[in-house]
């Protein structure tokens, strides 16, 4: 649940820079060369076990494992970073923030962080570069929003975050607070703040688990310099969250609280970190939306939320202008002040070969472990924190318990689609996929014979005329319907319409409803969206959907209905014990509910109640005939036996149910050892082979020329930039005066191929004055998620000066951002989300 | 008064210490409004996760709130929270009265049931390999030295073994843990960092039982090691004081062997307190060892109970607590009918 983090100052990046990463790739795509040419993955087996934390880095020199799949603790990672037989993989996983309440206090009390002004000064009374340089040595980078250096977004906000200048800048955040303490009638008294004669004392929760100690101490040292009287109190995880979010804010029992975030899934176009993150109405700022607590308010904050969070805009500029009011509101508010987005460091030996990095997760993806192979060993050892915890659950349905098992099913399925590993966006992993839409403002005609769910009868109905729908996704499943499961059965167009139909049956039957009642609220508001479905053709799902967004491929991850990742015979024996023989349930409630247990395909108990079912579904010859047969598509009673037979031979072998259709299958599961075992699925039907997953590391941006001259003013002064990369390069520049932080211009450059100029006109040069100015660059491409930034140091003057007099370059000062990964001192930058996982 | 009579009043005496145990466990939980805070909290960090999911899917804020008030209502169902402590505590201890450990929230055992007692029974035979194994090492090897060192007060072996027991006694088990798998795994490659089992883990059951033997025996080391300092010392001081009593002085003025002295005067008489030590250890051992369950990766009763408080699992909190109370007042009984028979100078009146 899972993991926070984020923030820096802007001008802390101007005085910086961001360090050149040069982006050295030990494997680019091109040097990567398949280890066979088998079907499958490139390793026949691995092993997952589990290693404590503490011993990770030993185990690991040792060659006890080859590759370990949680995040090394920073001193322990620093120590290996340069160890000859390990590589070091970096991802920006997480991100640390400080949340202040802003509750008002009672009367003659006063709550520092209930006035704006003093939350502002905080902005400016941290210093972002000391922690991601000295207590994070090096791995992690300042943020000042919720979008940082390596989101995607942080190209949308740019110019704004420049133009609120933050920075460290400890003497401008007493000035600050000084004004708006003694406005509120406090008054300094020994250089402490004091109201009504009594000192004013901020609880500051310190979570101690790992450097936000450190980091804790530091800002507590700033505000002991500000004048409050700071009462630290150092808690862990659980007593942490139980003061911060399981009180009323208006309580007190804190008024700073050093929070960190999980980064999800890379995400080109966020719209659900922003809100999460700024917005209260959707219960992650103080307050959490919890009845009976007082609650942090802000309504622009909520439709400007709102209006990201439902698309309700017409194009990507309009979406974009909201996204920078957000943030700029954020900023003005304050009330979540973002720190660093912290790397996590992922070792692998240094034979490790094939890893892909995700832009947000770096090694750690669905992508590496299918083409990771350590040259003359066919076992691989992966190690994590865990294989197996308490609230382990292996359920397609109502899902995974912890992300540990999630780690080992991501080898077992192929998904449909996926998201790109470099770009963020969804793109087709399995299936392929077309859109057609008549979005945001028309819409489409759905056929009268696309059909829908007969909830009464058990199967797929027409929709009939006069139904539409705003876009329309055609699926293409052939590469699964050329292959088999793991129990040797072919992936038909039966598996997908199963969960297609199913879907719609746990919520619109009654029963079922009642039962799985969780499931049937969740899902019913996306299904209520979706305005038909059609088999086309043997291989082909049209889904209608009312959705759109200016990026057709988020359409089709939208409309995606089915994960084909199990056979529908075990889906259908699921069913029966869930809602037939209600011997078991698919979600945690239920299973308190109905004291049943909570369907797990991986443990004998379960599996053997799901052997039980399929025995009475093959003897009773009962199958979805109707469901099928509904939607064109036919499965005869020998096919239904064929595949209760091949499910339950794979029982009586694995004494587990987990039949998928991916590189490799699960073959051993042993929770006391924490082990678990994984084959390759050697089918030869099976479409992928080695190097056809391998991504490598993510192309960077490069800058690598910025030729200028020095700017006379008055005159025009034109810059040639050289920026290189993958796709189509845009460089957008911005140039301020550090003076004031005034921005003079802003815009995007000419480009011709690789080649870009800029243009300051003389009205713009004209009003400067004799001095440094600041040019920012910050490149983006559409192939991958990372940006490019630069800050060129331009010297302004009213005489032309000869720059081999003057002693200043002609290719002015600057220092570079890029983002990658790999023993780099860099790492990638993308658009993760931030997702609220414990941390 | 009877023999049987006073040992039932004891009994007694102590099935009331396990209701008061009891009872101030369910008040410190429920009273105090900690259990329904943290279980609030707990709830809270879920609906986080789960509104980020659902955001993925339900773009509509309305139906979104709509849908997470719901999924709410269910997570509070689920950890007990519809029903006030006083209902839900309260139906817990009398459950245990009539020894029905009941299920647990969400903790599970290896192989899926929430039943305490399948969980309790599954982890307390690797904390008995490991715990109860190094406190009867400990035990018996803090006997035969402690008296040895008795008998030879002031020699040099008594100083340097007394120096060495304050060492042991000052270690920290986790950091020794951590040092003898430095050395004995990592550098010296003899013995298993941590975990059951190898990788991959024996399927044979007798392969399996000697692999787990093999993983133990470096958490056994740093346990003994640990402790053996603390019991030799004890056992050395007991049966010293022993040895220096008249009663001692007289028999072996009256000619006894020293071994007829050892065994049968000094250590019957040193036998109470030592056996005492003994079987408290024993009974706390079934309890298990946070942190060298934690050091070694063993997924001990330890770690249980640690898991339990984590994940704010009333039930198996309440349980655990009721099945240590239960080792303990079981561990004193047994104990005041050992008096009886070690030491003929206790008579109960």
């Amino acid at each position: 649940m899972s993991h926070r983090f984020r923030f820096a100052f802007l001008l802390l990046f101007l005085a910086i820079g961001l360090e050149v990463v040069p982006g050295v790739l030990a494997q680019s795509s091109g040097e990567f060369t398949p280890p066979h040419n088998q079907h499958g993955p490139a390793s026949e087996r691995i092993h997952f076990q589990s290693f404590h934390v503490d011993l990770a880095s030993q185990s690991l020199s040792q060659g006890d494992m080859d590759f370990y799949l949680f995040s090394l603790k920073t001193e322990a990672a620093r120590q290996l970073k340069n160890a000859e037989n390990i590589t070091m993989y970096e991802a920006p996983a997480t991100s640390i923030s400080l949340v202040l309440n802003p509750a008002p206090a009672p009367d003659g009390e006063i709550n520092p962080f209930s006035i704006k002004e003093v939350r502002q000064a905080l902005q400016y009374a941290i210093d972002r570069r000391f922690i991601s340089n000295e207590i994070y040595k090096g791995l992690a980078k300042p943020m000042v929003a919720h979008v940082g250096p390596f989101d995607y977004d942080y190209l949308t906000v740019y110019s704004k975050l420049k133009t609120h200048d933050i920075r460290y800048d400890p003497e401008f955040a007493k000035d600050l607070v000084q004004k708006a303490m003694v406005n509120s009638g406090a008054t300094l008294e020994k250089d402490k703040w004091q109201y009504n004669g009594k000192p004013i004392q901020v609880k500051f929760i310190i979570r101690v688990e790992d450097e936000r100690r450190e980091v804790g101490d530091l800002i507590r040292a700033e505000l002991d310099k500000l004048g409050f009287t700071v009462v630290p109190t150092y808690l862990n995880f659980a007593p942490a969250i139980l003061s911060v979010y399981g009180t009323d804010p208006q309580l007190f029992q804190w008024h700073l609280y050093t929070e960190g975030w999980g980064r999800g899934a890379a995400e080109r176009f966020d719209y659900g970190t922003a809100n999460s993150m700024n917005a209260p109405w959707l219960g992650n700022m103080p307050g959490w939306q919890e009845i009976g607590f007082w609650q942090y308010e802000n309504p622009t904050l909520d439709d400007l939320g709102k209006q990201l969070f439902q698309g309700n805009f017409q194009n990507m500029d309009e979406r974009n202008g909201i996204y920078e009011n957000i943030t700029t509101l954020a900023l003005e508010e304050s009330v979540r002040i973002w720190l660093a987005t912290i790397v996590n460091s992922l070792p692998t030996s240094k034979d490790f070969l094939g890893v892909t990095e995700d832009i947000s997760a770096g090694p750690k993806s669905i992508w590496t472990l299918r083409e990771a192979h350590v040259p003359g060993k066919d076992t691989l050892t992966v190690g994590n924190l865990w294989v197996w915890t308490e609230r382990t659950t292996w359920n397609p349905i109502g899902g995974f318990g912890d992300l540990y098992s999630t780690d080992i099913w991501n080898n077992l399925h192929d998904p449909p689609l996926w998201r790109d590993p470099f770009t963020g966006l969804p793109i087709a992993f399995r299936a392929s996929y077309e859109v057609n839409t008549s979005g945001p403002g028309n819409k489409l005609d759905v056929p009268s014979n696309a059909q829908l769910w007969d909830a009464k009868n058990d199967q797929f109905i027409s929709v009939g005329n006069g139904v539409k729908a705003t876009s329309k996704v055609t699926f293409d499943y052939s590469l699964f319907f050329q292959s088999k499961w793991h129990h040797d059965q072919p992936i038909t167009m039966a598996d997908v319409l199963y969960t297609v139909g199913q879907g719609f049956d746990r919520v619109l039957d009654e029963d079922k409803s009642k039962v799985e009642f969780a499931l049937a609220v969740t899902s019913k508001p996306f299904l209520d969206t979706v305005r038909g479905i059609r088999v086309i053709s043997p291989n082909k799902l049209e889904v209608y959907v009312d959705y759109w967004h200016f990026v057709d491929d988020y359409i089709a991850e939208y409309a995606n209905m089915s994960s084909v990742s199990m056979p529908w015979e075990i889906m259908a024996a699921m069913d029966k014990l869930v809602f037939e023989d209600r011997r078991a349930a698919y979600t945690d409630t239920a299973s308190q509910r109905f004291s049943v247990p909570w369907l797990n395909l991986v443990m004998s108990n379960d599996v053997r109640l799901l052997r039980r079912a399929l025995i009475k579904l093959r003897d009773n010859n009962n199958y979805p005939k109707d469901t099928f047969e509904s939607a064109g598509v036919s499965v005869s009673n020998k096919d239904a036996f064929d595949r209760y037979q091949a499910a339950l031979d794979w029982i009586d072998k694995f004494d587990m149910a987990v039949i998928s259709n991916g590189p490799f299958k699960l073959t051993r599961y042993d929770p006391p050892s924490q082990f678990a075992e994984i084959v390759a699925f050697r089918d030869q039907t099976y479409p992928f082979k080695p190097g056809d997953w391998y991504k490598g590391s993510p192309p960077q941006i490069k800058f690598s020329t910025v030729d200028s001259s020095d700017i006379l003013i008055g005159s025009p002064s034109t810059i040639n930039i050289k920026a290189e990369g993958p796709g189509v390069i845009n460089v957008r520049y911005l140039l301020m005066d550090p003076s004031n932080g005034e921005i003079l211009a802003n815009g995007i450059t000419n480009r011709n191929d690789t080649e870009y100029t800029l243009t300051i006109p003389s009205e713009i040069t004209g009003k400067m004055v004799n001095g440094i100015y600041h040019l920012f660059l910050i490149g983006s491409s559409d192939k991958v998620s990372s940006l490019a930034e630069r800050r060129v140091d331009m010297k302004a003057s009213s005489t032309k000066t000869d720059p081999s007099k003057t002693g200043v370059s002609s290719k002015s000062e600057s220092t570079e951002t890029s983002t990658s990964s790999k023993k780099s001192g860099g790492f990638s930058c993308s658009g993760p989300r931030l997702i609220p996982v414990k941390s | 008064m009877s023999l049987g009579i006073t040992l039932t009043g004891r009994a007694l005496s102590l099935f009331g210490v396990l209701i008061v145990v009891l009872f101030m466990l369910v008040v410190a939980l429920g009273a105090t409004g900690f259990s329904d805070r943290i279980l609030g909290a707990i709830v809270n960090e879920e609906m986080r996760g789960i509104r980020e999911g659902l955001a993925q899917t339900i773009r509509n804020p309305d139906e979104l709130e709509q849908v997470l008030n719901t999924q709410r209502e269910e997570r509070e169902k689920l950890y007990g929270l519809d029903k006030k402590w006083h209902q839900r505590l309260p139906d817990m201890l009398w459950r245990l009265m009539v020894l029905d450990l009941g299920e647990a929230r969400t903790l599970r055992s290896f192989d899926g049931s929430p039943k305490v007692i399948t969980i309790v029974l599954e982890r307390l035979p690797y904390t008995m390999i490991l715990i109860t194994t190094a406190s009867i090492i400990t035990a018996v090897a803090g006997l035969a030295i402690g008296v040895k060192l008795a008998t030879n007060v002031g020699s040099k072996i008594d100083r340097i073994v007394s120096y060495m027991s304050a060492v042991s006694y000052a270690l920290p088990a986790w950091w020794t843990g951590i040092l003898l798998i430095l050395i004995f795994a990592f550098q010296l490659r003899l013995l298993p960092s941590g975990g059951l089992h190898s990788t991959p883990p024996p399927e044979h059951t007798l392969l399996r039982l000697v692999d787990l033997i093999y993983h133990a025996i470096l958490p056994i080391m740093t346990l003994v090691l640990v402790s053996l300092g603390a019991w030799t010392y004890t056992v050395r001081t007991m049966v010293l004081n022993t040895a220096q009593e008249f009663f001692i002085t007289v028999a072996r003025a009256k000619g006894l062997s020293e071994r007829k002295v050892t065994l049968k005067y000094i250590l019957r008489v040193a036998a109470p307190p030592l056996v005492t030590n003994l079987v408290l250890g024993l009974a706390a051992s079934l309890g298990g060892s946070i942190l060298t369950e934690t050091v070694f990766n063993w997924p001990g009763m330890g770690r249980l109970y640690y898991d339990a408080i984590l994940a704010a699992d009333e039930a198996v909190i309440v349980a655990l607590t009721f099945i240590f109370a239960l080792l303990y007042v079981t561990a004193r009984f047994v104990l005041e009918v050992l008096y009886l028979i070690l030491d003929p100078r206790i008579r109960y009146s």
